[in-house]
């Protein structure tokens, strides 16, 4: 392991209560380096970057930051060492200005008197933000900026604070791919300006395109090493999963099968029709922003921005209740919307069907629900094997299962997913990825929405485009798969994050 | 054996009320021979008992996420309204205009708050005014109880016993069973720790959030309502200044009892331990003495601590 570097942490173990976090860990980060943290879902790598930023005390090891010992007990002391963690969740003041939020918590003050200095304020944070080389306007209110935008700012914070250690936790999970673009030349000038990076995703690509060095994590060990172009995805997955993901191969559904939702929208005063068969997988692609997302939602009567008909036999669904009497499910993209994180993982799975399991009088038959969800859990292997533990307290990747449990009891026949797997590890994603197909080969319908066509091209059957802003109609995979490139030459006809986010050079 | 003290830290941790209840009684009997005597146990019971059924309605609200500061005013309205009306039909039209009352308050409380999405707190606060403010019209600022008093068999309802036990006590007894089947037994209990755990995730799984909302102020409406006749009973007539502060210390209870504010958690049990902890510490620091000012500055004390425990035990969770 390399001795030199700004932060070097030797040994470093974490256990919480029976569960081992960290078992020694060794990382180390040099100035003008770029470092992914790539590992699956309860690798350890949030631990990790808990204890970076004194959130979390280890219970063993040690950390030095430029040669002196770095133990921070709090965040606060972290960002006085100027360790800075940009969380998935921006923190920014939405109704403080640019200016403020850049500068927030430091401003400048008027000579000898308490009081802010505004203008200077504002003339310091436009210097930022030019140093990264960003066009915003200092004076506006961070709440009227795009998520991408805010993200900037952030940024800019990082800088203005003189980070010599920027944290990115997941910083893409939200950003079309112009502004991912945008956000990795931001990443390197911060690097030319001397500071060392961490960058933790989910998404191999972009580390293997951004990073100089990668470390992966397993089980709370570092498993492997990998130094810029001395690796392939292929490395990277199997680095994190211990094993091959084997391709999904998708079979052929019968094309007269059974129309099972049909709907007719009149989304941001367009028609839009779309209809899912038994049998079938069906993608839906849009940029981010283009808001079509929204679509699944009202497909699932969840939704009172637009109007839709959605006649499935002949019930006009006008609330979630009443879609899923009619046999429709629906996981969103995030999922905190979805999940009461207080109880059970039991109760969460069968939340929707809890009528299902009331006896006569209302009583709800305990038997009957352990009994339903058992088998439920094993099949996606949700981890602990724990009916009775919080919802809450489960990783990422589990809650993203039980949320597909949720739809797998009951008389569910069309899925909605929104993002399926967002934020999920390599295996999950294989996991859920099976389960879908296997749903479809069962008779059911899906339609998945998300803003990464691979994921998309890879599973379904029949893809529909959000070409600007209108819906085109579906297209049939071909024998030999799709075409990537095709597909994105489509899509970028009409982009409309390409054309605005570039920042003034 | 580090397992072993994990798991009964834990249930330390998930009973505190009870532990905090068993401390005080010990801490009063070893300082007084009168607390376990027979006329003062059944001081406890009926000063607990009124109390009791407010806080198992406000139960319901909180853990629906809301809170309702006009259970105070409820009792005094609905217990001028049950003696007035008592007073010019009889007894049992009178119970049912009281128990009437309460659960019209509750469902105005619960319409405006759930479907025309109002701040609950302060939803409440206007019908706390609202409704002192009528109780005090109607009756001019006079109890109610007629020229003769109450009707006798209504009377006996705060004086008799049946099985040793007030029957006043028995109210909240047969309440408790009723709604925690509701709250623990039925679907309809966990629908309701779902919209206050988590709304969105709860109108996504098909729970109307809404009308579960408002039910939790129904109920709790007609909780008061109940509280109301009882507190007529008990004293004799129809009070239009009674309750005052009645809506706090059923919050407190709640609170002792390890619910949150911020809704989806509580326990009806831990509810009725929250409320004896109160009952008890005042009756405690009665019976050894302490001068009554010290009273409300203890059962403040009492209630920080259940907050900062409440806080403690979160950050410990996680």
């Amino acid at each position: 392991m390399d001795v030199s570097g700004l932060l070097i942490a030797r040994q470093l173990k974490m256990t919480f209560g029976q569960t081992r976090a960290l078992c020694s860990v060794d990382l180390s980060v040099q100035s003008n380096e770029i470092l992914g943290l790539i590992g699956g879902n309860g690798a350890g790598k949030s631990t990790l970057l808990k204890i970076l930023t004194g959130i979390y005390k280890p219970d063993q090891g040690e950390m030095t930051l430029d040669n002196i010992p770095y133990n921070p007990r709090s965040p606060y002391e972290a960002i006085e060492h100027r360790v800075v963690l940009i969380p998935q969740e921006l923190r920014v003041v939405p109704s403080m200005s640019v200016a403020d939020n850049v500068m927030l918590g430091r401003w400048p003050s008027k000579i000898g008197l308490p009081l802010v200095d505004n203008s200077a304020s504002e003339r310091l944070a436009s210097e930022w933000l030019e140093t990264l080389g960003l066009d915003i306007n200092p004076k506006v209110p961070i709440g009227s900026l795009s998520f991408a935008a805010r993200q900037s700012v952030v940024i800019a914070r990082a800088l203005a604070r003189q980070a010599r250690l920027l944290i990115l936790d997941e910083p893409t999970a939200a950003l079309g791919k112009a502004e991912v673009d945008l956000l990795f030349k931001l990443i390197e000038r911060m690097r030319a300006q001397g500071t060392a990076i961490i960058y933790v995703s989910h998404r191999l690509d972009e580390i293997k395109r951004l990073c100089d060095r990668v470390v992966a994590l397993r089980d709370g060990e570092v498993v492997a090493e990998l130094k810029r172009g001395a690796h392939t995805y292929q490395d990277l997955v199997l680095a994190i999963s211990g094993q091959k993901i084997q391709q999904m191969a998708a079979s052929i559904p019968p094309p007269d099968a059974p129309v099972l939702l049909a709907a007719d929208a009149h989304y941001n005063k367009i028609d839009e029709s779309l209809s899912m068969r038994a049998g079938w997988v069906s993608g839906l692609h849009g940029l981010l922003g283009s808001g079509i997302e929204n679509l699944l939602r009202c497909l699932f009567g969840a939704c009172d921005t637009c109007q839709m008909d959605t006649p499935v036999g002949k019930t006009l669904l006008s609330n979630p209740g009443a879609a899923i009497r009619a046999g429709i499910g629906y996981v969103p993209s995030e999922r905190f919307h979805a999940i009461v994180p207080h109880m059970s993982v039991r109760d969460n799975i069968v939340l929707p069907h809890l009528q299902h399991f009331a006896r006569i009088g209302g009583t709800i038959n305990r038997r009957a629900l352990d009994a339903a969800v058992a088998p439920l859990m094993a099949r996606l292997g949700i981890r602990p094997d724990n009916p009775v533990l919080a919802a809450g307290s489960l990783s990422g990747g589990n809650q993203q299962k039980l949320l597909f449990a949720r739809w797998m009891m009951g008389t569910t026949h069309t899925l909605l997913l929104d993002e399926a797997t967002h934020g999920v590890d390599i295996g999950a994603k294989a996991l859920i990825k099976s389960q879908i197909r296997e749903f479809a080969a069962r008779g059911g319908a899906v339609l998945m929405h998300s803003v990464e066509i691979e994921d998309l091209a890879e599973l379904v059957d029949e893809l529909y485009l959000m070409i600007g802003n209108k819906l085109s109609a579906p297209q049939q995979r071909p024998p030999s798969g799709y075409d990537l490139a095709g597909l994105k030459g489509q899509m970028s006809l009409v982009d409309p994050t390409i054309t605005h986010a570039e920042p003034a050079q | 054996m580090k397992n072993n003290a994990t798991r009964l830290l834990g249930w330390a941790v998930h009973n505190a009320p009870v532990i905090v209840l068993a401390l005080i009684i010990i801490f009063t009997a070893l300082m007084t021979d009168r607390f376990f005597t027979q006329i003062n146990l059944r001081n406890i019971l009926l000063q607990a008992s009124i109390i009791s059924v407010l806080s198992m309605g406000m139960t319901f609200v909180i853990i629906s996420g809301g809170f309702d500061l006009s259970v105070g005013a409820i009792v005094s309205a609905a217990g001028c309204a049950a003696a007035w009306a008592m007073l010019q039909v009889g007894v049992v039209f009178g119970i049912g205009v009281g128990l009437l009352v309460g659960l019209v308050a509750g469902v105005i409380n619960g319409t405006l708050v759930a479907w025309f999405r109002l701040n609950s707190f302060i939803t409440t606060l206007g019908a706390m005014v609202t409704i002192r403010g009528f109780a005090m019209l109607f009756t001019e600022g006079q109890p109610v109880y007629g020229t003769e008093g109450l009707p006798a068999s209504f009377l006996s309802y705060a004086q008799g016993t049946f099985l040793t036990i007030p029957l006043l006590t028995w109210t909240p007894l047969i309440l408790f069973v009723i709604l925690s089947w509701a709250l623990h037994f039925s679907a309809y209990g966990k629908k309701l720790y779902a919209v206050g755990g988590n709304a969105e995730a709860a109108y996504l799984a098909g729970i109307p959030v809404a009308r579960m909302r408002a039910s939790a102020f129904a109920i709790c409406g007609l909780s008061s309502g109940i509280a109301g006749v009882m507190m007529a009973s008990r004293l004799q007539s129809g009070q239009p200044t009674a309750a005052h502060g009645y809506e706090l210390t059923a919050v407190a209870a709640v609170v002792l009892g390890g619910a949150t504010l911020h809704g989806g958690e509580g326990r009806l049990i831990m509810t009725i331990v929250g409320v004896l902890i109160m009952v008890i510490l005042g009756n405690a620091l009665n019976l050894i003495g302490v001068n009554s000012y010290w009273q409300p500055i203890t059962v403040g004390i009492v209630i920080l601590f259940a907050a900062l425990a409440d806080q403690l035990k979160r950050s410990w969770r996680r």
